[in-house]
């Protein structure tokens, strides 16, 4: 049966008659009704007597308007609770008196974030060292990682990042040649487009784009899968085999990019090359022996080697970052997720960071 | 795998009275997570050849405990000892030979989920061995058949059940023989005939290789199969009774004696004043 409100004004405050059940669907109807009665000082009378049966919903009314009651400074009171709805009434706790939040000051949250910083730097440069010594100095002890594990890594961050990484380097190096195409032509000085897509792709834009790309792909994966290896307790399992997890599973991955990244860069470098080379061929009418000899005229040794540093720098960031954000996961599946993101994030600006410092540094010293 | 197989393992009842070489020492142990104190006052002792369970409810600090035992958790104040030594201040050196002799289940499986069955239960060996692959394949082989998973070896851990996975896990355990086997809910979520058979796996290590045991749990059915002795905790991480089932089941404290008669807690009455209450009498 749906709930009537019948509302009366007495002299001694407001008296609200109720009928049927007080279900979810009526909730509403009663909630509103006791917030537009409710006024400071005043009482207000529920007459539950006419109520058959009470759900949460109900309930939660009734407690609801108790709060509002303590707020405004009025009175709720209920009579002629029966049967089921006295039962229910009599289950439920009655709300808590609400203290004020307690509100961190300003000081306190600078002092936490300090904290969290600290040990954030602290942990990753533990596994920066841990791995380092996994890395380098166990080989040396014949304490190798797992046979398998590199070739496996290198074949998921590597190799299976070719077809996209050479698409988008052959679209930058196009899209770089008819930027400048535009520019030189007006000065009869085509032929150059060859040196500024040369140089750029192999200083700069190779490397970069590359790291980006597989930051994106292999820096997010890593941190997911080791978060759920954390979530699934099986960092802990390995622990307890005494199988160091960086051993593990950090080292195979570093070995495998610091392999593969600068292939991957070397093969960005001349697929970006080659989208210039069609842009000139194709578009300006260049000759390709000429717009070759260019090329190779304009890059040196040190450009290559420049770009291929970096690369390798920007490889150790990603599997660095992806392997902190993964190991040090806090919560379940969100955890997971918000690690992931923190890995792309913190990856991509680092690397840029490195980047200009590379490229200034360079720059400076000639 | 009954005991007729290995007729001079010690029976269960024997290992139990006589008393062994101490394996497991905890005195006084306080330990929890960051700053929240989960354990405050935990001592017992576990002894050769013993299966030892850990009841309570749950947020009680079991796992904890068992955390603490293998070096996972720093204990914040008290003694822990295993075989001896301190989990906690071992060097690496001294580490891999501590925890090749204990064996331990997770409360989930914990299997490698990118490896299959069995390069998981072989990983022990194939970490801490130079024993050849075939060979490792042929122990890994009879350690499945003994938890009554044969040829699942080739399987990934994502294509078992729940209680596949647990007996696999329960076989990575046991992999290199240990002498002490720590099992975080061994039957939790299982249905009652798998997890019968979880116990008498666990009864079967005891009687055949005198392994040493630490059982969380809080299956009653199981306790009354495998445990020599229990330890109840209470919530806020404290000891509240200590012995054998028959013990604990005359105890004094009737919580101690309501949980093994299987009686709910006294209903309680809410704390605090109810909706009616204050409906009726705060006006």
């Amino acid at each position: 049966m749906p709930l009537s409100i019948t509302k009366t004004d007495l002299p001694d405050g407001i008296h609200l008659q109720l009928a049927g059940d007080l279900e979810s669907d009526s909730a509403a109807a009663l909630a509103r009704s006791l917030s537009r009665s409710m006024r400071k000082g005043r009482t207000v009378t529920v007459d539950l007597s006419g109520v058959a049966s009470a759900d949460s919903a109900g309930v939660a009314c009734l407690a609801h308007g108790l709060v509002l009651a303590r707020r405004k400074g009025g009175t709720l009171r209920a009579v002629g609770a029966t049967g089921h709805v006295r039962e229910a009434l009599q289950h439920t706790p009655a709300p808590a008196r609400q203290s004020a939040p307690e509100r961190v000051g300003a000081l306190e949250a600078i002092g936490d974030a300090v904290m969290g910083g600290t040990r954030a730097v602290v942990a990753f440069l533990q596994l920066l060292a841990d791995t380092a010594y996994w890395g380098l100095i166990a080989p040396l002890k014949r304490q190798l990682p797992p046979p398998g594990f590199t070739s496996t890594q290198a074949i998921r961050i590597g190799v299976d990042a070719l077809p996209i990484v050479g698409l988008i380097a052959f679209l930058l190096g196009l899209i770089m040649a008819f930027q400048a195409a535009f520019q030189l032509r007006q000065f009869g000085a085509n032929i150059f487009v060859a040196n500024l897509v040369g140089i750029s792709m192999v200083r700069e834009f190779g490397p970069l784009m590359t790291a980006i790309i597989v930051a994106g792909r292999s820096g997010s994966a890593i941190s997911a899968e080791l978060g759920t290896m954390v979530v699934g307790e099986e960092i802990d399992a390995l622990r307890t085999m005494g199988i160091n997890e960086n051993r593990f599973l950090v080292v195979p991955r570093i070995y495998a990019i610091t392999l593969t990244q600068p292939s991957l860069t070397i093969m960005a470098d001349f697929i970006g090359i080659l989208g210039g080379f069609c842009i000139g061929v194709f578009y300006l009418d260049l000759s390709a022996a000429a717009y070759i000899n260019q090329t190779v005229q304009s890059l040196t040794i040190g450009d290559l080697a420049n770009g291929l540093a970096k690369s390798g720098v920007f490889a150790w960031i990603i599997v660095l970052i992806g392997c902190y954000t993964g190991l040090n996961i806090t919560g379940g599946a969100e955890g997971v997720g918000r690690a992931t993101t923190t890995s792309v994030v913190a990856s991509i600006f680092s690397i840029i960071v490195v980047d200009s410092i590379f490229t200034t540094l360079s720059t400076l010293l000639g | 795998m009954t005991a007729a197989m290995n007729p001079a393992a010690p029976a269960s009842a024997a290992a139990a009275a006589r008393p062994g070489e101490v394996i497991v020492e905890v005195e006084r142990l306080v330990a929890g997570y960051g700053e929240k104190v989960i354990i405050r006052d935990v001592s017992f002792t576990l002894r050769r050849g013993e299966i030892l369970c850990l009841i309570g409810g749950s947020g009680c600090g079991k796992s904890t405990v068992i955390r603490t035992l293998v070096g996972l958790l720093q204990p914040m104040d008290g003694k822990v000892r295993v075989f001896g030594q301190d989990p906690s201040l071992l060097e690496d050196q001294a580490r891999i030979p501590f925890l090749r002799r204990i064996g331990m289940l997770f409360q989930n499986g914990a299997l490698l989920g990118s490896m299959t069955v069995g390069e998981n239960v072989g990983l022990p060996y194939r970490e801490h061995t130079d024993i050849p692959d075939d060979v490792i394949q042929r122990i890994v082989e009879s350690k499945l058949a003994m938890v009554g998973l044969p040829g699942t070896a080739d399987l990934l851990p994502s294509e078992l059940s729940g209680g596949m996975r647990k007996r696999a896990s329960l076989s990575r355990a046991m992999a290199m023989d240990p002498d002490l086997l720590l099992c975080d809910e061994p039957s939790a979520g299982l249905d009652p005939i798998v997890a019968a058979g979880i116990d008498q796996i666990l009864r079967d290590l005891q009687r055949m290789y005198g392994t040493t045991m630490l059982v969380v749990t809080h299956e009653l059915a199981s306790i009354a199969l495998i445990a020599d002795r229990v330890v109840m905790l209470e919530p806020g991480g404290y000891v509240l009774a200590e012995g054998t089932v028959p013990e604990l089941q005359d105890h004094a404290d009737p919580k101690v004696r309501d949980f093994f008669a299987r009686k709910p807690p006294p209903e309680e009455a809410l704390s605090g004043p109810t909706l009616l209450q204050a409906l009726e009498e705060e006006g």
